[in-house]
């Protein structure tokens, strides 16, 4: 293969951003490889490229080094058209804004369930709602963010449902129940083929894995799911 | 007017970000009205139509609403040709890391201005200044950053160089001394017209206001500046 044409994802094994990436390339059928680097533990060669030291930096031939995740996205969509795109400039920066609130929800989200006080723990989860609200306004009755088509910004979405998914058997209540479209825009989400196969195999045994080795308040909130795999009946923090 | 095509920017008065959406926009030569808010008193009006409660907005005509700065920028961009952003996908891409790049480097530049924390201010410091040295990298022997035509990745490091500029006074060693490519890419970069004419007027005051009132290290560091002259030495800057 042509060396110049190459691309090399280097990602974090949960990493949500990574996540997006991966499902984008996946969609639109990229050949890439990949090369998973550890959070705590940056390889030399990572930090000489990687300009913030972040992932997920999509490498191209032997020199050229894209990060942001929603740099990459646009990137990868304009070299594999028909591009999930729009090409109205007011459309694109209305989706460009709706990435950067996919990546503050995405925070969020990490925020909550990594969470090892209760304050910020019940705070964050307050946030999440609010957030939730806007994405509700936001489908209206469409099937997508912007109609009947999944355009680039659904692909933003997938890693809030892959994780909201994960979170569900962790929680007594289900944090989309007075979302119906949100739950509904997920469930689409979540069942589109590149959301399979651009997945890390082992996301959610990790995720599950740093929820229990951080002493979490997930975790001290029902550790019998984590000790045993029971879904726990009732948990004092959600009840509303 | 028609009204469809208003454009209404909303912003803090020492808001970095509002400052390049501005800095674009009277580059670019666009009519806007300006609405100044607090940050600590964000009005009801406001919470409702920002979707993650920040500023900048750009409020196009009655009902749509942009946010992000740097989805802003390239908007205006792309209505008001010729483009200052290149059309090539690998240079777009490149472009457009740097734009999070300068997010990154303004916030670090204010958490050092604001810093109540000594061990953390030097930390800070560190950090910017290895920023900086990269950047000398990526200037090499140019201009601006993509070469010696100003593209919309320029526009980003405007908040970087202003405030390094009105720092210059109340350090006593020139955060730019070893970096002569930043240090000529930042003049070039404040002395364009729309540099002053984006600037918002009491930006240095409130400022140094900031610093002042929120007891930070840089306060602590030389009161006598804040209320007097030009410190002649530091001790947190000895070396």
């Amino acid at each position: 293969m042509d060396k110049r044409f190459k691309h090399t994802l280097v990602a974090h094994k949960i990493c949500p951003y990574c996540m997006k990436v991966l499902t984008v390339m996946r969609h639109k059928n990229v050949k890439f490889e990949i090369k998973f680097i550890e959070t705590h533990n940056k390889p030399e060669w990572f930090l000489r490229i990687s300009p913030l030291g972040s992932v997920p930096i999509l490498i191209i031939g032997e020199e050229i080094v894209l990060s942001e995740s929603a740099v990459i996205m646009e990137y990868i969509d304009e070299i594999t058209p028909p591009k999930l795109m729009p090409d109205d400039p007011l459309e694109k920066a209305i989706d460009r804004a709706k990435f950067e609130f996919s990546n503050e929800i995405i925070r969020n989200l990490y925020s909550f369930i990594f969470s090892t006080e209760q304050e910020k723990f019940v705070r964050q989860k307050e946030w999440l709602m609010k957030h939730f609200k806007w994405i509700e306004e936001w489908l209206k009755d469409k099937k997508y963010i912007n109609g009947n088509e999944l355009s680039l910004v659904d692909l933003s979405f997938v890693p809030l449902f892959v994780a909201l998914n994960m979170l569900k058997s962790t929680l007594p209540c289900d944090m989309l129940k007075d979302f119906k479209r949100l739950k509904m825009y997920g469930e689409m989400i979540t069942s589109l083929p590149c959301v399979k196969t651009g997945r890390v195999p082992d996301y959610e045994f990790l995720m599950i894995d740093g929820i229990k080795s951080q002493n979490t308040v997930l975790y001290r909130s029902n550790p019998c799911y984590f000790n045993n795999g029971v879904k726990p009946q009732g948990c004092c923090l959600f009840r509303n | 007017m028609d009204k469809r095509f208003k454009h209404t920017l909303v912003a803090f008065k020492i808001c970095p970000y509002c400052m390049k959406v501005l800095t674009i926009m009277c580059h670019k030569n666009v009519k806007f009205e300006i609405k100044f808010i607090e940050m600590h008193n964000k009005p009801d009006w406001f919470t409702k139509i920002s979707p993650l409660e920040k500023v900048p907005i750009l409020i196009i005509g009655e009902e749509v609403v942009l946010f992000e700065s740097a989805a802003i920028m390239e908007y205006i961009d792309e209505i008001t040709p010729p483009k200052l952003m290149s059309d090539d996908p690998i240079q777009k891409a490149l472009d457009r890391a740097k734009f999070e790049y300068s997010n990154e480097i303004i916030k670090s530049l204010y958490q050092f201005i604001f810093c109540t924390e000594q061990e953390k201010f030097v930390k800070l410091k560190e950090w910017i200044i290895n920023r900086l040295k990269q950047m000398e990298e990526w200037l090499k022997d140019k201009k601006y950053l993509n070469g010696s035509e100003i593209s919309l990745v320029d526009f980003n490091f405007v908040p970087v160089f202003v405030v390094l500029n009105m720092l210059k006074p109340i350090l006593p060693c020139d955060m730019l001394k070893d970096y002569k490519r930043v240090q000529n890419y930042g003049d070039s970069l404040t002395s364009l017209q729309c540099t002053k004419t984006g600037r918002v007027p009491d930006y240095e005051f409130l400022m140094i206001d900031g610093i002042k009132n929120q007891n930070t290290v840089l306060f602590r560091s030389n009161p006598c500046y804040f209320n007097g002259p030009k410190p002649s030495r530091c001790c947190f800057f000895s070396k």
